[in-house]
């Protein structure tokens, strides 16, 4: 009963989730061959033509897994671009993925605006007065080493030995 | 090319003496910047540490952080703990998310480093967000900012009171060079510095342990992004086409880093974190 119960809330808990992040669609930005499986190496799946309006279900590395109604399998992240339709000139782009309308309150004044209030410009940034007491403000957020190491622990991130990668030839 | 330029000053000084009055003027020129050049050292630590701060003021003057200290610890933890796998471990690292709802990272000499919250609602994970932060401690521990600064329109202009910063603080130098600084975030670095960070911060991420591809994700969302949108102008302005900064790196990552691929993107905390964020979110007046 309990462990029903439990597995009842970890359930509403990971549907509450992935609530919160928005789902997502993309557009295949080239011809695409669709994989079977997250390799290059991987058996074809079919082929989608460019401009292909995708469900984007999984990320995978350098992979995503989509699929449309007549079709499913992994594309590498370059070949779509996310959001619907043709490439975007001048309409709005891609919206942020968490969804801000929805779950964002502020006091008595409920739902924020996701678009933004204010707009860093490069004008902007060489007026402003400068602002010494935001950075005593960032200097009392600053993590010591044993913070980091428990966030890691907590995560399940461990070191990991990794050469550099090389500079490509010009 | 740079080392072709640096050849034919070299040459053009050696032929000096042989034809003297002929080059007389413009060599006299060269040498003087030849010097200059030469003659400018690398700022200290402490001085990197102090003109990042001044940085900071000035774009935390544009916007101020967000108001959220849970947000702002998280991102820390995050940021240290890559840092401490860069060959920079001892720099004062220090990470803030500014209440801005454009797309923008920014990395300052000493390790001060801005993201905007805006920028945040783009990632899926927190692997994408470390791949950020690698991006940008990359900048740091190469020091780009400060190359670029003591290159071009600036040598001449801050060389001096780059190099000897600590006599110049407090006065009009100082301001000057902490402006000329901010300056270079509305013009952007060198194209090949952001390939290089892209290339390094892939790898810095994974040595913490992360899924490498955080980075290419999220190059792959700003690819995404109509650059017509106001909210990514001044990061579409500085940066490289993300569509090529996703192929390049994505390219060298294949047969290298994709076996890294299953190590850990903590998808729930970093959604924890987001969620518990959005439902408390207060924006300055």
């Amino acid at each position: 009963m309990k462990k029903v119960f439990s597995f009842t809330i970890g359930l509403i808990a990971a549907a509450f989730v992935c609530a919160v992040l928005a789902k997502e669609v993309g557009t295949t930005r080239v011809q695409t061959d669709l994989m079977s499986a997250p390799y290059s190496d991987a058996t074809a799946a079919g082929r989608l033509p460019a401009n292909t309006r995708v469900d984007v279900l999984e990320r995978r590395g350098g992979w995503v897994q989509v699929s449309t109604t007549a079709a499913n399998g992994w594309v590498r992240l370059h070949q779509v671009r996310l959001g619907e339709g043709p490439e975007q000139r001048g309409a709005s782009g891609v919206g942020t993925l968490w969804n801000v309308g929805q779950t964002g309150r502020s006091g008595t004044q409920g739902i924020v605006a996701t678009t933004g209030i204010r707009g860093m410009t490069a004008t902007q940034l060489k007026q402003a007065p400068p602002n010494p007491k935001e950075v005593e403000k960032l200097e009392q957020y600053r993590a010591n080493d044993a913070q980091a190491r428990d966030l890691a622990k907590t995560g399940g991130l461990k070191d990991k030995d990794v050469a550099w990668l090389p500079k490509p030839a010009e | 090319m740079k080392s072709l330029v640096k050849f034919s000053m070299l040459l053009l000084v050696t032929l000096t003496p042989l034809s003297a009055h002929a080059f007389k003027l413009d060599t006299d020129k060269l040498k003087g910047i030849v010097d200059k050049t030469k003659a400018l050292k690398d700022p200290t630590e402490a001085d990197e540490i102090e003109l990042g701060k001044g940085i900071s003021a000035n774009i935390l003057g544009a916007a101020p952080l967000v108001n959220d200290a849970e947000l702002q610890n998280y991102v820390n933890r995050v940021g240290r703990w890559i840092a401490i796998h860069s060959e920079r471990p001892a720099l004062p690292w220090h990470f803030g998310v500014t209440d801005d709802n454009d797309v923008y990272a920014f990395s300052t000499p000493g390790g001060y480093i801005l993201l905007s919250r805006g920028f945040l609602l783009h990632m899926r994970d927190e692997a994408e967000l470390a791949g950020v932060l690698a991006h940008e401690i990359m900048h740091v521990v190469e020091k780009h900012i400060i190359k670029t600064m003591k290159k071009g329109a600036f040598t001449g202009l801050f060389g001096d009171a780059l190099s000897s910063y600590a006599e110049h603080k407090g006065k009009e130098s100082y301001s000057k060079l902490v402006n000329g600084g901010t300056e270079l975030y509305t013009r952007g670095l060198d194209k090949e510095d952001e390939f290089a960070a892209d290339r390094a911060g892939v790898v810095l991420a994974a040595r913490a342990g992360y899924d490498p591809y955080g980075l290419p994700s999220v190059l792959q969302t700003l690819a995404s992004i109509n650059p017509k949108d106001d909210a990514v102008a001044l990061m579409f302005k500085t940066h490289p086409d993300s569509g090529v900064r996703l192929e390049k790196v994505t390219s060298l990552m294949d047969g290298r880093l994709d076996k890294l691929a299953d190590q850990p993107r903590v998808p729930t905390r970093f959604a924890q974190i987001m969620k518990a964020h959005v439902a408390r979110y207060q924006p300055h007046k």
